[in-house]
C-alpha cells in the first residue's frame, strides 16, 4: 500500500502560519477548537482541584481543615470551594466543552465544509467565554462567591458575596453558548456539500444539531434570568426578592427553564461522540441510525418541558408536579432508545478495545446507572426524601461526569491522532480509562447510600455515622483525579514522544478522516465525496503505517450530487 | 403490592433509616420496585455489554458477521415497554404523592418558622420550641414559612421534605407510627450533642436541606415523640411557662436566659467562650459590660442593659466593629409578665468573670 | 461554483457562491432574532405572573405612564420600520441615494424615540418613580416640583443638539472630498451619527409640545369615543407635566395615613389566592429605609394579627415591582434601539461607499429584519404597560 500524497504534504493547519497573532486572531474553527480544548481543559483542572478539596473538608464530620479549627470560617470556605465547584464545572466546563473543543474542530469537517458559517462570530464565542473565565475568577478572588452555582434568591441578593461578577460572566458565558448553537445550526443547514444529506450526516452532528437548538432556545432566558438578578442586587427591583413583594420561586422557573434544558446541552454532543465510536470499534454499521438521531431531537425539544421537576419540594401546585413529572419520564425514553441501540450494535461487531472504546465502555456503564437512578428522582413520592440529598448528587454526576466527562475523554482519546498526528500509548490509555472507570464508582457510588440514608447536600459538617461513605468518596475521588493526570500524562507524552498518526487509525468511514492528520488548513483539497458513514467494508488494516487504508481509491456506487445540498 | 414487598426485601435497611411515618411503606416500596427494575435493567444492559465485548472482541480469525443495521419492530418494542414500565412508575410516584399533599382534616396544626439558622415550632397554644414535639398516631401538619432565605424541612426517617419560602406558607403533614430508641442510626450523631449544645433527647433527625449560608449544616434539630397526646400536654405544660419550673417555683432569670439563648438559637451565631462565630461571643459582651465598644460606623457606645435590649429587638441598628449586619429578628417577649429580654440579658451579664 | 460569484468581492473563502452566503446570514439572523424574543419574553412572563396576581396594581399604576408619549413614539418606530424596509428595496434596485436616504430616516427615528424615552425616565426619576427597591411616588394629591426635571430634559436637548450638530458638521467637512471613499465613508458615518444624536433634541421637544396638548387630545380621543358610542373613561389620563389636577380616584386609598383597610383586605386576599399551592405571607415586608438587611419585623405565627397589620403601602409594594418590570422591558428595548443605531450607521456608511447592490444587500436585509423585531417588541410593550384597562 501507498501513503496517499496527502500524507506527504507537510503543511497543516497547525504549521500553515506562525506566531502567536496567527492563533489569537485564527477565524480558522480547528484552532479555535485547539484553543477552546485547552481553555476547558484548564477550567475542568480548576474545577477539579475544587472537588478535591470539598472531598478532603469532608473526611472528618466536623467542619475543620479549611477553616484550620475554625467551624464557622471553615464552613463559609467549604460553601465557597463547592460553589464555585459547581459554577467552574457547569459554566466553564461541561457547557461549551465538547460543542466548543471537538464540536468546533470536527463539525466543519465532518459535514465536508472548509469552515463554519460565521468564523468571526466563532472566534468572537470563544473570547466571549474567556471574559466570562476572567468575571468568574474575579469572583473567586473577591470575596468569593458562596450562593450555591444556581443563585437561588432570595440568598443571592442578600449575601455580601461577589455576586455581580459571577452574574456577569454567566451572561457573557450565555453568548459565548448562542455564538457556537447559532453557527452550528446555520452550518449544519446551509454548508453541506453536494451528497450530504441530513440522512448521511454522522451522528456526532446530529448530536451537535440538537444541541445547538437548546444552545439557541433555552441560553437567552438565563440571560434575561442574570440580568434581572443582577438589578435584584444592585438596584433591588423586587421580582425575586420577597422583601419587596417579589417571588422567589419564579427564579427557580426562570432559572431551571434553561438549565434543565442545559442538562442536555451537556450530554447530548457526549451521546453523539459514542454512536460516532461505537460502530467504528465494533467494525459495524451503527444500529438504527434514524431512531440515534431522532432521538436526539427528542431529547432537545422534550428537555424543554421538563425543568418543573427541580422544585417539586418548592410549593409547586399538585397539578404542576403531576405535569412535569410525567413528561420527566418521557425524556428517558430517547435515552434508553439510543443504549439499545448501542448495544445491538456491538451484537456480532468485532469489537476493537483500544482506548477510546474502553471509554466508551464506561461511559455505557456509569450513564446507565446514571439514567436508571434519575427514576426514583423523577417519581413524585420517591423525590421527597431524596430531594436536595447525596443521592441527587450522585446521579446527576453519574451524568454529567460519567456520562458527559467520559465520553469527552473517549473523544478526545479518539481524534486526538486527528487533531495533533501523534499516536499516544494505547497500553497507559487504557491503563487511565481503568483507574477512572474505578475512581469514579469509589467517589460516586457511596454517595447514592449517603443520599437515601438522608445526608443532605452542601453539607460542611455531617452525622459521624456517615464517615466511612464520606472517606471511601474522598479515597476514589483522589484516585479519579490520580486516572485523570494519567490520561492527561499519556495525552502530552505522545505530543513530544508519539508515533506519527497515519490518517486513518481507527478505520472510520466519516469524512475527517480522508483529511491528512492533522488536517490541512482549509481541510480538503477537493471536496470529499459523500458517502454512508458507517460502512467499513472499504477500509482494510495496513500494518505498514498502522492505519486503515481504502481498498479501492474511491468508493464506487458513491457519485458526488450535481446540486449543492443547500440548494 | 409495594406493601408486601417492602416486607419482604431486608435490603432496604442498606438504603434507607428505619422508617417511622405514614409514608414509609409507601416510598420505600416504590423506591424497591424501581431499585428492582432498574437492576433488571442494568444486568440486561451491562450483561449483554459484557458478552459482546466477550464474544465478538477483535482477534484474529474473527470478523464482523453480517448482521442487520435496522428493524422497526425490535425499536418499537424497546420504545414501548420502558414507556409502560415508566408510566407505572410515574402513576404510583403520583397516587404516593397525592397522599403527602393532602392532609387529613384532623391533622393538629403546628407553624414552623425556619430562619438563619434555626428552627422554630409554635404550638397551637403559643409555646415555640426549637425541637418538633408530636405524639403517636396523630396526623400532624407542619404550615412553614421562613423568615430569610429559602430552607427546607426535611425529617429522613419520614421521608417527608419541603422547602420553607420566604413571602408565602408550605405545608406537609405526617403521622408517626414508631416511637425513636435510642440505638437508632439517628440518635449516634453529633456527639450527643444538640446544635444548641445540650444533651441530644432521643428522637428523630430533622435536617435543613436548602442551601442557606454558614450554618446551613447544623441547622438540625429533633423530632421528639410523645407516647400519647397525654405525654405531649405534660411537655406542654412545662414547656408553655419558661419561668416557672415544673413544681411552679420561680427559677433564676439567668436560667431562663440561658434557655432561652439555647431555644431561640442565639447559640448558632454567638458563642458563650469568647471564640467570634458570625455574631460577637455573648462572653466578650459581658466582659465589655459598661464599657464602651467600638460599632462598625466608629461610633463608641457603651455596653449596657439599652445597648443589648436595642440589639435584639433592631439587630441590625448599631452592630461592632468586625461583625456583618444579618442578625435576624429574634421575637422575645418584651412585656411585663414575660421579660424574656430581661432574663437574656441577665444571662449575658451572668458570663462575665467573677 | 459560478463564475461571477466567485469574483465578487464580498464572498467569504468558506463559501460556495453568493446565494449560499445569503441563506446562511439571512438563517443566523432569524435564529439571532429567536433568541432575542426569547430573551425578552423572560421579562413578558415575569409581567403576566405579577399582572395575573395583582392586576388592580397595575391598572393604578399604569397611570403613571404617558399614554400620548408612548403612542407618538409608537407612531415613530412604525415609521422606521417602513423606512428600513424601504432601504433594503433600495438596495435591490441598486439605489444608493434611495438607501442611504432611507437608513438616515430610520437613524432620525431611533433618535427621536430616545429623545421621547428620555423625557419619560428623566421625568420619573425626579417624581420617585423608580423599580420597587427606591420607589418613592409623589403623594396622591400632591403637586411634586418637576422644573428641575424639565431643566434637565432641555440639558440633555441643548447637549445632545450641539453634539449632534458637531457631528453633522463634521461630517459635511469630511464628506466634502468626495473623490476619496474612506473620507466618504467617514463623513457619512458622522453624518448620519449627528442625524440620530440630533433627533434626539428633537424628540424632546416633541416629548414636551405632546405634553403641552395632552388635555386637547384627551378631548379629542373622549369626543371621538362618544361620538363612536362608547363609555368615557373619566380619571385615567396621565399624571406627567405637573398636571395630577383631579386625579385620580384609584390612587384614593394610598392617602397619608389613612389606610383604607377594606381595599388592604382585598389585597391580602388578592395575594393569598396567587400564590401557587401556598398562601403568601401577609406580613409587613416593607423595606426599611438605609438597611441593607431586608429582614421582616413581624411575627407570621398570627393570622389575625397579620391581617389588621397589612399597611395600605402594600399595594405601593406591588406598584414598584410593576415599575421593575417596566424599567426592565423598556430599559433593555431602549439598549437594543442604540445598538441598532450603531450598526445602521455602520451600514451607512458602507451604503455610501457603494457597496450594496443586487447582487449583495444581505447586511441591510439583516439590519433590517432586527429593526423589525425591535420595533415589533415595542408593539407589544406599549399595549401591555401603557394601555392597561
Amino acid at each position: 500500500m501507498i501513503a496517499t500524497a496527502a500524507q506527504l504534504q507537510p503543511s497543516n493547519y497547525l504549521n500553515c502560519s506562525k506566531g502567536w497573532k496567527s492563533w489569537a486572531f485564527t477565524l480558522d474553527h480547528k484552532r479555535i477548537g485547539v484553543m477552546y480544548l485547552v481553555g476547558v481543559l484548564s477550567a475542568f483542572l480548576l474545577g477539579g482541584i475544587f472537588a478535591i478539596i470539598i472531598r478532603l473538608e469532608l473526611l472528618t464530620p466536623a467542619a475543620d481543615m479549611l477553616g484550620a479549627g475554625d467551624a464557622t470560617a471553615a464552613k463559609d470556605r467549604y460553601n465557597e470551594f463547592f460553589t464555585l465547584h459547581g459554577a467552574i464545572m457547569t459554566f466553564l466546563f461541561i457547557i461549551p466543552s465538547i460543542p466548543g473543543s471537538l464540536g468546533n474542530f470536527f463539525l466543519p469537517i465532518m459535514l465536508g465544509a472548509k469552515d463554519v458559517a460565521f468564523p468571526r462570530m466563532n472566534l468572537m464565542s470563544f473570547y466571549l467565554w474567556v471574559g466570562g473565565a476572567i468575571f468568574f475568577l474575579s469572583a473567586l478572588l473577591m470575596t468569593g462567591l458562596d450562593t450555591g452555582w444556581t443563585f437561588y434568591t432570595p440568598y443571592s441578593v442578600e449575601t455580601n458575596a461577589a455576586v455581580i461578577p459571577a452574574t456577569i460572566g454567566v451572561f457573557i458565558l450565555g453568548f459565548s453558548s448562542i455564538f457556537t448553537g447559532l453557527n452550528f445550526v446555520v452550518t449544519i443547514n446551509t454548508m453541506r456539500p453536494p451528497g450530504m444529506t441530513w440522512f448521511r450526516m454522522p451522528l456526532f452532528l446530529w448530536a451537535t444539531y440538537s444541541t445547538a437548538i437548546i444552545q439557541l432556545l433555552a441560553t437567552p432566558v438565563i440571560g434575561i434570568t442574570v440580568l434581572l438578578l443582577l438589578a435584584e442586587y444592585t438596584l433591588q427591583i423586587g421580582i425575586f426578592n420577597p422583601a419587596y413583594g417579589g417571588d422567589p420561586v419564579l427564579y427557580q422557573h426562570f432559572f431551571w427553564f434553561y438549565s434543565h434544558p442545559a442538562v442536555y446541552i451537556m450530554i447530548l454532543p457526549a451521546m453523539g461522540i459514542i454512536s460516532e465510536l461505537l460502530p467504528v470499534f465494533c467494525r459495524k454499521h451503527i444500529f438504527g441510525y434514524k431512531f440515534i438521531a431522532f432521538s436526539s431531537v427528542a431529547i432537545a425539544l422534550i428537555g424543554f418541558l421538563v425543568w418543573g421537576h427541580h422544585m417539586f419540594v418548592s410549593s409547586q401546585s399538585k397539578m404542576t408536579a403531576a405535569i412535569f413529572s410525567f413528561l420527566t419520564f418521557f425524556v428517558a425514553i430517547p435515552s434508553g432508545i439510543k443504549v439499545f441501540n448501542w448495544l445491538a450494535t456491538m451484537y456480532k461487531g468485532n469489537i476493537r478495545l483500544a482506548t477510546p472504546m474502553c471509554y466508551v465502555l464506561s461511559f455505557l456503564f456509569l450513564f446507565t446507572i446514571g439514567g436508571l437512578t434519575g427514576l426514583p428522582l423523577g417519581a413524585l413520592s420517591t423525590d421527597r426524601p431524596l430531594h436536595d440529598t447525596y443521592f441527587v448528587v450522585a446521579h446527576f454526576h453519574y451524568v454529567m461526569m460519567g456520562g458527559t466527562l467520559i465520553a469527552f475523554l473517549a473523544g478526545i482519546f479518539y481524534w486526538w491522532p486527528k487533531m495533533f498526528g501523534k499516536m499516544y500509548n494505547e497500553f497507559w490509555g487504557k491503563v487511565s480509562a481503568g483507574i477512572v472507570f474505578v475512581g469514579f464508582n469509589l467517589t460516586f457510588f457511596p454517595m447514592f447510600i449517603l443520599g437515601t440514608q438522608g445526608q443532605a447536600r452542601r453539607y460542611a459538617s455531617y452525622e459521624p455515622v456517615f464517615q466511612p461513605l464520606h472517606i471511601t468518596a474522598t479515597c476514589g475521588a483522589l484516585l479519579l483525579g490520580f486516572g485523570l493526570c494519567v490520561a492527561a500524562a499519556v495525552l502530552v507524552h505522545s505530543l513530544f514522544y508519539g508515533r506519527k498518526a497515519p490518517m486513518n487509525p481507527w478505520g472510520a468511514a466519516t469524512l475527517e478522516w480522508t483529511c491528512t492528520s492533522p488536517p490541512i488548513h482549509h481541510n480538503f483539497d477537493e471536496t470529499p465525496w459523500v458517502g454512508d458513514p458507517y460502512i467499513y467494508d472499504n477500509l482494510v488494516w495496513d500494518p505498514e503505517i498502522e492505519g486503515y487504508v481504502e481498498r479501492t481509491p474511491s468508493r464506487p456506487g458513491m457519485k458526488p450530487l450535481e446540486q449543492p445540498a443547500h440548494a | 403490592m409495594l406493601n408486601s414487598i417492602t416486607q419482604t426485601l431486608p435490603v432496604a435497611g442498606f438504603w434507607f433509616r428505619t422508617g417511622a411515618s405514614n409514608f414509609v411503606e409507601e416510598v420505600d416500596g416504590l423506591y424497591m420496585l424501581i431499585l428492582w427494575i432498574s437492576l433488571a435493567f442494568f444486568v440486561l444492559i451491562v450483561g449483554a455489554m459484557a458478552l459482546f465485548v466477550l464474544k465478538y472482541r477483535m482477534r484474529a480469525g474473527h470478523d464482523v458477521e453480517q448482521s442487520p443495521s435496522h428493524n422497526n419492530a425490535i425499536e418499537l418494542t424497546w420504545t414501548i415497554i420502558p414507556t409502560l414500565i415508566v408510566m407505572v412508575i410515574f402513576v404510583l410516584g403520583f397516587v404516593g404523592f397525592l397522599n403527602m399533599a393532602n392532609s387529613p382534616e384532623d391533622a393538629y396544626e403546628i407553624n414552623v418558622v425556619a430562619n438563619k439558622w434555626n428552627w422554630n415550632f409554635v404550638y397551637p397554644g403559643g409555646v415555640e420550641d426549637p425541637n418538633l414535639h408530636v405524639w403517636k398516631n396523630q396526623p400532624f401538619k407542619l404550615v412553614q414559612s421562613s423568615k430569610d432565605v429559602i430552607h427546607s424541612l426535611y425529617v429522613p426517617a419520614f421521608r417527608i421534605k419541603m422547602d420553607c419560602v420566604p413571602g408565602r406558607y408550605t405545608y406537609q403533614w405526617f403521622e408517626v407510627d414508631r416511637l425513636p430508641e435510642p440505638d437508632d442510626a439517628d440518635n449516634i450523631d453529633n456527639a450527643g450533642r444538640m446544635p444548641d449544645g445540650s444533651d441530644a433527647e432521643v428522637g428523630y433527625d430533622l435536617f435543613c436541606a436548602e442551601y442557606c449560608g454558614t450554618g446551613h449544616s447544623s441547622m438540625w434539630a429533633k423530632v421528639i415523640v410523645h407516647e400519647s397526646k397525654a405525654d405531649f400536654d405534660k411537655w406542654y405544660d412545662v414547656a408553655s411557662d419558661i419561668f416557672n419550673d415544673p413544681e411552679g417555683n420561680r427559677r433564676p432569670l439567668a436560667e431562663v436566659g440561658k434557655e432561652l439563648y439555647l431555644k431561640k438559637g442565639c447559640i448558632q451565631c454567638h458563642s458563650l467562650d469568647g471564640s467570634a462565630k458570625v455574631g460577637p461571643s455573648f462572653k466578650i459582651t459581658a466582659d465589655q459590660w459598661g464599657t464602651n465598644a467600638k460599632m462598625t460606623t466608629g461610633e463608641e457606645v457603651n455596653v449596657d442593659e439599652n445597648y443589648v435590649r436595642q440589639s435584639i429587638l433592631e439587630p441590625n441598628a448599631k452592630y461592632r466593629a468586625g461583625y456583618k449586619p444579618g442578625m435576624p429578628v429574634i421575637s422575645l417577649k418584651d412585656t411585663k409578665e414575660k421579660p424574656e429580654i430581661d432574663a437574656l440579658i441577665a444571662f449575658i451579664k451572668s458570663l462575665k468573670d467573677k | 461554483m459560478t463564475d461571477h460569484a466567485d469574483h465578487h468581492p464580498f464572498q467569504a473563502h468558506h463559501f460556495d457562491d453568493m446565494e449560499q452566503q445569503f441563506d446562511a446570514g439571512k438563517l443566523g439572523m432569524w435564529l439571532f432574532l429567536a433568541t432575542e424574543v426569547l430573551f425578552f419574553s423572560g421579562m413578558f412572563v415575569a409581567y403576566t405572573i405579577f399582572r395575573v396576581n395583582h392586576p388592580e396594581v397595575f391598572v393604578n399604576a399604569h397611570h403613571f405612564l404617558d399614554k400620548w408619549l408612548g403612542a407618538f413614539n409608537t407612531v415613530v418606530l412604525l415609521a422606521s420600520s417602513l423606512s428600513v424596509a424601504w432601504g433594503v428595496r433600495c438596495a435591490q434596485l441598486d439605489s444608493r441615494k434611495g438607501l442611504i436616504a432611507c437608513l438616515v430616516f430610520t437613524l432620525a427615528c431611533a433618535g427621536l424615540f430616545m429623545g421621547v424615552k428620555a423625557v419619560e425616565y428623566t421625568l420619573k426619576f425626579y417624581e420617585g418613580v423608580f423599580w420597587a427597591g427606591d420607589y418613592a411616588p409623589p403623594a396622591v394629591g400632591s403637586h411634586p416640583d418637576l422644573s428641575a426635571a424639565f431643566a434637565m430634559v432641555n440639558n440633555i436637548a441643548i447637549g445632545t443638539a450641539i453634539v449632534g450638530g458637531l457631528f453633522m458638521a463634521g461630517g459635511f467637512v469630511s464628506g466634502l472630498s468626495f473623490s476619496k471613499l474612506g473620507t466618504q465613508m467617514r463623513g457619512w458615518v458622522l453624518l448620519s451619527l449627528g442625524v440620530a444624536v440630533a433627533s434626539v433634541a428633537l424628540g424632546i421637544v416633541s416629548a414636551q409640545g405632546i405634553q403641552a396638548i395632552e388635555p386637547q387630545l384627551e378631548a379629542a380621543q373622549n369626543g371621538l369615543k362618544s361620538a363612536l358610542g362608547f363609555a368615557v373613561e373619566t380619571g385615567g389620563h396621565d399624571e406627567h407635566g405637573g398636571t395630577h389636577d383631579g386625579e385620580h380616584d384609584d390612587h384614593d386609598h394610598d392617602k397619608g395615613e389613612n389606610h383604607d383597610t377594606n381595599k388592604a383586605l382585598e389585597a391580602g386576599a388578592e395575594t393569598a389566592v396567587a400564590a401557587d399551592d401556598s398562601a403568601t405571607l401577609d406580613e409587613d415586608l416593607e423595606p426599611f429605609a438605609g438597611q441593607p438587611i431586608k429582614v421582616p419585623g413581624a411575627d407570621p405565627m398570627d393570622p389575625n394579627k397579620i391581617e389588621l397589620a397589612i399597611p395600605a403601602s402594600t399595594e405601593r409594594r406591588y406598584e414598584g415591582i410593576f415599575f421593575s418590570i417596566y424599567y426592565a422591558m423598556t430599559g433593555v428595548h431602549a439598549l437594543h434601539i442604540l445598538g441598532g443605531i450603531g450598526v445602521i450607521v455602520w451600514i451607512t456608511g458602507r451604503s455610501a461607499l457603494g457597496q450594496f447592490s443586487h447582487a449583495y444587500f444581505g447586511p441591510v436585509e439583516y439590519i433590517g429584519l432586527y429593526w423589525h423585531l425591535v420595533d415589533l417588541i415595542w408593539i407589544f410593550l406599549f399595549p401591555l404597560l401603557y394601555l392597561i384597562h
